[in-house]
């Protein structure tokens, strides 16, 4: 880069135009096309992870119905960083759902109704909520709501059942590796077998987060290898991994102890390292089923307590004291 | 000015160990364009002096050329008065600050530097956006950090982000989603005795190996702590430190400490109960946060000579338990209370055993 331009993420670059590029969610997107044919659009909710193009299809849709340009006027987009209290449901989505717009613009569908997006919904109070609903049902003759969040349990009940519910997947590996090929290929990179296969394979089903590592190893390496994807996104070596279970398999507490240490010092996710122990435990075949599925049990726990915001490293400490006793104990029968 | 400060590396360059992130931030650098970032590492690892480092290569020396003031923020006709730092090319503030209004004040100041065409000295190739460091960004209340999503998404063009954190859990999903992590460990004991001996040369100060390994010790990879307690001790001790020269762990660490003891040398009834309270409040108003005593406080009585060996896993379940309800709310001492009293439960009935 030489001059003092600024390009912005691949991320925002690649996000999916109009609903056909959108990858992986046949279901959803087919269902969409079918409503812009039939005009029978239903409202709207939109679940699941990070990542996932739920953001990026709501806009697709709108920008196929409306035209780039009559889309500020048909669509009004709410997201966590507006109010959205119960007086600007009431007041704000009221007044926009009232007002009546025909305008048709040449080559786009432009229904007679208007759509009210409210994204990032997960923290909208029940009682906003309820609000909605009940401008969903007045204003249902031309407005459309669409609702998406990441967890869809806090969305009340009335308002699920009035929405065609869509669960956006995690993006299967597949789905991942075309589209970061594609964006390789336009942007004509150099890559080495295994390494977008790598970036796909750590990045759980998050697309957003598949291209951002790869845009970040592109510029930090010339030619970057599942190695340094490894580095990049906090992978625990899998030799670590192995050698901490053999020791806190000893059963002794002070093994469990300086493990918990060390792994706190290097600051690894503990959340990783339960994805990579899973597998580890997983393959241990002298390790009895029971025990297994106690350890899995544990493995839960912590999950949740560490989502509740409970400090990892005494979470860790917990569960490597409990699997180093689950294995001892577990080889103590036979 | 604090020998910690004198000590701080200014680039990349001259960053002393976790050479991957280094590295990779020096790569980075040079292309003069990053994404949102996330840093996360236990305190006093080196995140904010990397991240400074980062940003001194990009933008160059003006970086530090610091200013700090006072910012209002008015939400809902409520004044919020928070200490935002800034050079031409960053800005820098602790959301926390702003208690439960953070969401309002992290949106208003992004609102406001996004939108602003950027001030600084533009020269040469560096790039037009402005950089915003949020510190303790796991500190920020759920809303606040909902609301970051789509304006990260949609302030990219004008703004980077820098989030630093202590626990990567604390960040909500989404957001993570959207930044590069880097993860910073805290530096070995090699690595903390290296900067140690370093800065005891740079401030003519005699420093013995048993020093230095005591130092090294009692800071446990904590390098800002590790130069505080170096700056002490050379001061108290005319900037000779002998073999016998003692290192003093920070008092509130003592006090901690000193919990632990208790527990373990018992009585274990209620009123050796009741008399740790003074202790734990002395510790709480000092505002030093429950889940260090915790850890503290089960170190101690771990490492603890009559500390029964075969009580240890039990101990260890329950102060992960009660730092779990803690976390979920209330009033500390409750949970703390709890736990002593868990904690005493266990060792009478491994003791008696
Ligand atoms: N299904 C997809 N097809 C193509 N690109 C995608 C898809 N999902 C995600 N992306 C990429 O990831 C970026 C972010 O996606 P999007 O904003 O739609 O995520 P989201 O599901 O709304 O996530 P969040 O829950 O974090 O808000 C997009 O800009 C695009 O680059
Ligand atoms: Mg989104």
């Amino acid at each position: 880069m030489s001059s003092a331009k600024t390009e912005v993420p691949w991320t925002e670059k690649y996000r999916p135009k109009d609903i056909e590029s959108v990858a992986h969610h046949e279901a959803v997107t087919k269902m969409l096309r079918n409503a812009i044919e039939t005009g029978d659009m239903p409202h709207l909710l939109f679940h699941g992870t990070p990542g996932t193009g739920k953001t990026s299809t709501i806009l697709a849709l709108c920008r196929d119905l409306y035209g780039p340009k009559q889309m500020k006027k048909r669509v009004l987009f709410l997201n966590a960083s507006d109010d959205r209290g119960i007086d600007v449901i009431r007041t704000r989505v009221k007044e926009f759902a009232r007002i009546v717009v025909t305008t048709k613009v040449e080559g786009y569908p432009c229904p007679d109704y208007k759509f009210v997006i409210l994204d990032e919904a997960d923290n909208i109070t029940p009682d906003a909520q309820s609000a909605l609903r009940r401008t969903m049902e007045t204003c249902s003759k031309n407005t459309r709501i669409c609702l998406i969040c990441n967890y869809v349990s806090r969305i009340i009940d009335p308002i699920k059942s009035r929405c065609a519910k869509f669960r956006f997947q995690p993006i299967p590996a597949a789905a991942s590796l075309n589209t970061l090929r594609k964006i390789a290929r336009k942007e004509s990179l150099n890559t080495i077998d295994g390494t977008l296969e790598r970036i796909v394979s750590t990045s759980g089903g998050d697309l957003r987060k598949a291209i951002t590592t790869m845009q970040t190893a592109f510029t930090a390496f010339e030619m970057p290898g599942p190695a340094d994807i490894d580095t990049l996104v906090g992978r625990i070596p899998d030799e670590l991994v192995g050698q901490v279970y053999r020791t806190i398999s000893s059963g002794q507490f002070d093994a469990a102890k300086r493990q918990a240490d060390e792994l706190t010092k290097l600051a690894y996710s503990v959340k990783q390292l339960m994805l990579q122990m899973n597998e580890v435990i997983f393959d241990d075949m002298l390790l009895s089923d029971q025990a297994k599925a106690a350890i899995l049990g544990r493995m839960a726990l912590v999950d949740r307590n560490i989502q509740d915001g409970a400090l990892e490293s005494l979470q860790l400490l917990d569960l490597l004291a409990f699997i180093g006793y689950s294995v001892q104990m577990d080889r103590g029968r036979k | 000015m604090l020998w910690l400060d004198e000590e701080r590396p200014k680039k990349l360059k001259e960053l002393n160990y976790h050479h991957d992130v280094n590295n990779m931030l020096i790569r980075l650098s040079s292309k003069n364009d990053f994404p949102h970032m996330l840093f996360y590492g236990p305190s006093g690892s080196g995140k904010k002096t990397r991240i400074m480092a980062f940003l001194h290569d990009i933008f160059g020396a003006n970086v530090e050329k610091m200013k700090s003031e006072m910012k209002t923020v008015t939400v809902n006709r409520n004044d919020v008065e928070i200490m935002m730092i800034s050079s031409p090319f960053h800005f820098e503030f602790n959301p926390s600050d702003a208690g439960v209004r953070d969401r309002h004040v992290v949106q208003e100041i992004i609102n406001e530097i996004a939108t602003n065409p950027s001030s600084g000295v533009q020269t040469g190739n560096r790039p037009t956006f402005k950089v915003i460091i949020l510190n303790e960004a796991d500190k920020l209340t759920t809303a606040a950090q909902q609301a970051l999503r789509r304006t990260m998404e949609s302030c990219v063009k004008s703004a980077r982000l820098i989030l630093v954190s202590e626990n990567l859990s604390r960040v909500i999903e989404p957001l993570r989603s959207r930044c590069l992590l880097l993860r910073v460990p805290s530096p070995d004991g090699i690595d903390v005795a290296t900067v140690l001996n370093d800065a005891a040369m740079n401030h003519k100060v005699h420093l013995a190996q048993p020093v230095v390994d005591r130092l090294v010790l009692t800071a446990g990879g904590n390098v800002r702590l590790a130069l505080l307690l170096l700056e002490a001790t050379a001061i108290n001790n005319n900037l000779r430190c002998t073999p016998d020269t003692l290192v003093t762990a920070p008092n509130w660490v003592l006090a901690a400490e000193s919990i632990g003891v208790d527990l373990v040398k018992g009585p274990h009834n209620p009123l050796a109960l009741h008399r740790l309270r003074t202790k734990t409040y002395e510790l709480l108003t000092r505002a030093i946060p429950p889940e260090r005593i915790f850890v503290l406080v089960l170190d101690t009585v771990l490492r603890h000579g009559s500390c029964p060996p075969a009580a240890k896993g039990e101990l260890a379940y329950w102060t992960a338990f009660f730092q779990h309800r803690c976390a979920l709310g209330g009033k500390p001492v409750v949970h703390l209370e709890a736990f002593y009293a868990r904690v005493m439960g266990v060792l009478a009935q491994y003791g008696r055993g």
